[in-house]
């Protein structure tokens, strides 16, 4: 019982932060329909930044709460310009060409980034994982029985940056101007056009909130797996993935949903059966779902429009 | 209803010499097709213009481009006295012109009231399409600024908010779907949908309305509602309205000034009687049973 509720635990932990990096797919999906393969190195990049910071300003105020602001800031604002910059100069040139060029560009931003931060020139980091500061230094956080279950302080922390940055996006995209915007965009940019909605700075302004999302998403993750690599972005952007098309992908409480049963259902396949079998189950979790719900949990199948 | 809820009347009403929406010569061409030639129209405010002919005739190409989807291959096309050539849709919209569809095109599913909202104006975004085009960059500046605005929920952005709201409750009051404030559009019947898109454009506060097939699918009385509803609405939103219609019986009925298009050339224009009789017109489009049934008008 016990064991359960340790697992139930940190395969929360684990779905919250995929929820974040799923969340940049969904949106970006629904106002481009462009599935945006270069997100989770975007990710990585993201975090690396946070990694710079957190060495900038030294051990001391590492641990302090506006150290670790600071580390997030930096890292998230940097991100969104990131973000701002992909859109702008590799896919905006393609936005009236065919979908597939958007999607192969894509790729080829998420190979380039991937592989080209393994490169040991300049700022680059090099091939070898780091060991990602410890930003916020481990505590138990609640102990029940004799350590049956222990809830470790971070965990706590990234469970509530992660839910704020939710409950936020939720507020911005049902209940500001912006979200509107982003919705009629996702709905019929065309149209939204015609409205008076500058299409071209919603789509931008979404790439920079997803990109945003992202880095404080890696941050966590690399908080949680206190390690940092320029492979971390297509791992963890995959696994977010997954999730956002369990989900239905452009529907955005389903990829946080979708985030979460996946992040459960990992964390009882490594606790009740093997750790190595965890992306086998995964993935064939997603082909199950998608047999039975093509279009995802949440997803309609839409018919092509004519 | 507070005052500043009233979205009613354009800031500053347009000098009677200067048309709010004008095409100089304007041509398209689509690969060998021209879709449209020498294409020219005027529309001041208080004008009710009909724009009619068979299918392809080019009135739905004529729309796209007094839109901004199109460009023009040759002429102009003026808002308010200010050249648009070149101009992107959102910035042509933020200008004056609206339009709704012939096959309605609302946000699905979006409520209402947000479809309404997602037109209406920023009270900073409405002084800016009066503008010149000289101030383009710290326009520029300034619409960055206003976007960041509603990302951080500052006390201005709220009042912003409030605002819209009351001003698209206002404009679904006038067009009677109070009662759908909060459904979502894709559940609303037809003539409610037809309504709604109306209401969406009026909420980008235009000063010219292009209204695309508005009764197409509906019956006679509510065609009947439907012409009453197009002069109202021109004269307390002080508009200038262009319509694309198949019914003869609406347009002839409403419109002061009718031109008729044929193969993407305009073949006549002028009063509903005039062009009712002219040969041109009802070889080309009435057709031979208009021409029984009214004992050879010619």
């Amino acid at each position: 019982m016990a064991q359960l509720l340790q697992h139930l635990i940190n395969g929360l932990a684990a779905g919250t932060i995929y929820a974040l990096v799923a969340l940049g797919y969904t949106m970006v999906y629904g106002v481009l329909k462009l599935i945006n393969f270069a997100h989770g190195d975007v990710m990585m990049v993201g975090v690396y930044m946070g990694y710079a910071t957190a060495f900038a300003i030294g051990r001391e105020a590492r641990g302090s709460f506006l150290g670790i602001a600071a580390v997030f800031a930096v890292a998230m604002l940097g991100c969104a310009l990131f973000g701002f910059l992909i859109e702008r100069f590799a896919y905006r040139p393609l936005r009236e060409k065919p979908r597939l060029t958007a999607l192969i560009t894509a790729i080829g931003i998420s190979f380039a980034l991937s592989y080209g931060f393994q490169l040991d020139i300049g700022f680059l980091p090099g091939a070898s994982p780091r060991a990602f500061p410890e930003i916020i230094e481990p505590k138990e956080w609640l102990i029940i029985g004799d350590r049956d279950v222990v809830v470790w302080n971070w965990q706590v922390i990234s469970f509530l940056i992660a839910v704020g940055l939710m409950v936020a996006l939720q507020y911005l995209v049902f209940g500001t101007r912006f979200g509107r915007a982003m919705r009629a965009v996702s709905w019929d940019h065309r149209v939204a056009a015609l409205m008076g909605i500058p299409t071209d700075r919603v789509i931008a302004l979404t790439f920079m909130l997803s990109s945003g999302l992202a880095a404080g998403a890696g941050l966590l993750y690399a908080i949680k797996d206190t390690s940092v690599s320029p492979l971390m972005g297509l791992y963890v952007g995959l696994k977010a993935f997954v999730a956002a098309v369990i989900g239905g992908i452009g529907h955005v409480p389903g990829a946080v949903v979708g985030a979460l049963v996946l992040g459960l259902v990992e964390e009882f396949v490594v606790g009740y059966a093997a750790s190595t079998w965890r992306d086998a189950v995964a993935f064939g979790f997603l082909i199950l779902v998608l047999l039975v719900k093509p279009g995802g949990l949440f997803g309609r199948v839409a018919a092509e429009k004519v | 209803m507070s005052a500043n809820a009233q979205p009613v009347a354009p800031v500053a009403p347009a000098t009677k010499s200067a048309a709010l929406l004008r095409t100089d010569g304007v041509s398209i061409q689509f690969g060998g097709l021209k879709a449209l030639t020498d294409f020219r129209l005027s529309i001041q405010q208080g004008d009710l213009q009909g724009l009619i002919g068979p299918n392809g005739a080019g009135k739905s190409t004529a729309f796209n481009v007094l839109t901004g989807v199109y460009q023009p291959s040759q002429g102009e096309v003026f808002v308010s006295g200010t050249k648009v050539n070149g101009r992107k849709p959102h910035q042509i919209n933020l200008l004056g012109v609206a339009r709704t569809f012939q096959n309605i095109r609302l946000f699905r599913a979006l409520t209402a009231l947000d479809n309404v909202k997602v037109a209406c104006r920023a009270q900073t975004a409405l002084h800016q399409s009066r503008m010149g085009v000289g101030a383009k960059l710290a326009n520029a500046a300034h619409n960055y600024a206003d976007w960041w605005k509603a990302l951080l929920l500052t006390p201005s952005f709220q009042r912003e908010e409030r605002r819209l709201t009351a001003q698209a409750e206002h404009l679904l009051e006038v067009m009677g779907l109070s009662h759908r404030r909060d459904e979502e559009a894709r559940n609303l019947p037809y003539g409610e949908q037809r309504r709604l898109e109306i209401a969406r454009a009026l909420g980008s506060q235009p000063r010219v309305l292009l209204l695309d097939e508005p009764a197409a699918g509906m019956n006679t009385r509510e065609k009947a509602d439907l012409m009453v509803l197009i002069r109202k609405l021109r004269d307390d939103f002080k508009l200038g309205v262009l319509v694309i219609e198949h019914d003869m019986k609406l347009v002839m009925g409403i419109c002061e000034q009718i031109t008729v298009l044929d193969h993407g050339e305009t073949i006549a224009r002028g009063a509903p009687a005039e062009v009712r009789s002219d040969r041109k017109v009802i070889e080309a489009y009435l057709g031979d049973s208009y021409l029984e049934s009214h004992g050879g008008a010619a």
